[in-house]
């Protein structure tokens, strides 16, 4: 991963761990009050493309299970997919996939 | 609302149909605006938590840069919406783009006020008490939880 070039400082690479850069990111959606069920079925139709039948299993995943992942790819495209899931009120998160 | 045969939002061949009344409607512009005042005022602010959320919740670091880039397009992806609708708060046909920005505004409103509210998972319109000094918040709170329910049954195609 290409660090931002930065006068002050540089990441130093992480010895400790060994992270598998190829590991796809997922995205979580997790449950909130206040989210209206109807509302997070339509933004899973309209961000990701869902029949109504997915979309709707997803809400309820969230509902309740708590979280449901919504989707996965590289880490540039899955803060993008958060970023339009935060534009839309939810509460989303992104984590490489273990 | 509730007395109408018809859905006082809805879709048609034409657009998306506001039915709304010239009260619905001011009382829309007053939360509007007040959203508006408090995402350029003070954006920091704990009911407006929920507008901006953690993206990394195992790593605060990469967050912390998350937030730093995201803050500033979600807060402008906000205003944009709130604009759109303010502008079209009159209109009694919305186009497609139109009816998305009312979607996510109402949607920012709702989450803004059940924050403030402290509204939680189970929080029943049954149980209002008129002798709660937040009571005629909680009723705006459920107005525009019927207003997001039409916006979004509009929306489906």
């Amino acid at each position: 991963m290409a660090a931002s070039p930065s006068p002050v400082e540089l990441d130093e690479p992480d010895t400790d761990t060994i992270v598998d850069i190829d590991k796809p990111w997922i995205v979580i959606v997790w449950n909130a009050p206040i989210n209206l069920m109807q509302y997070v079925t339509f933004v899973f139709q309209k961000l990701f493309g869902f029949s109504k039948e997915k979309a709707h299993k997803l809400m309820m995943d969230v509902h309740l299970k708590g979280k449901a992942v919504v989707s996965s790819g590289p880490r540039d495209k899955a803060e993008l997919d958060v970023f339009r899931l935060h534009e839309h009120g939810l509460w989303a998160t992104m984590q490489q996939d273990s | 609302m509730i007395f109408r045969s018809k859905p006082p939002i809805r879709r048609t061949d034409k657009g998306v149909v506001v039915d709304l009344s010239s009260g619905e409607r001011d009382l829309l512009r007053v939360l509007v605006l007040e959203l508006r005042h408090r995402l350029g005022d003070d954006p920091d602010a704990p009911e407006l938590r929920r507008l901006f959320p953690t993206a990394y919740h195992q790593d605060p670091q990469r967050d912390a840069e998350y937030q730093i880039l995201a803050r500033s397009e979600l807060n402008d992806a906000r205003l944009g919406s709130l604009e759109t609708m303010l502008a079209s708060l009159g209109a009694n046909l919305l186009g497609d783009d139109q009816a998305q920005c009312w979607l996510t505004t109402v949607n920012q409103l709702r989450l803004v006020l059940g924050t403030r509210l402290d509204i939680g998972e189970d929080d029943d319109e049954d149980e209002l008490d008129p002798a709660d000094p937040e009571a005629q918040e909680r009723l705006i709170y459920h107005w525009l939880t019927g207003v997001l329910v039409l916006l979004v049954d509009a929306s489906m195609v």
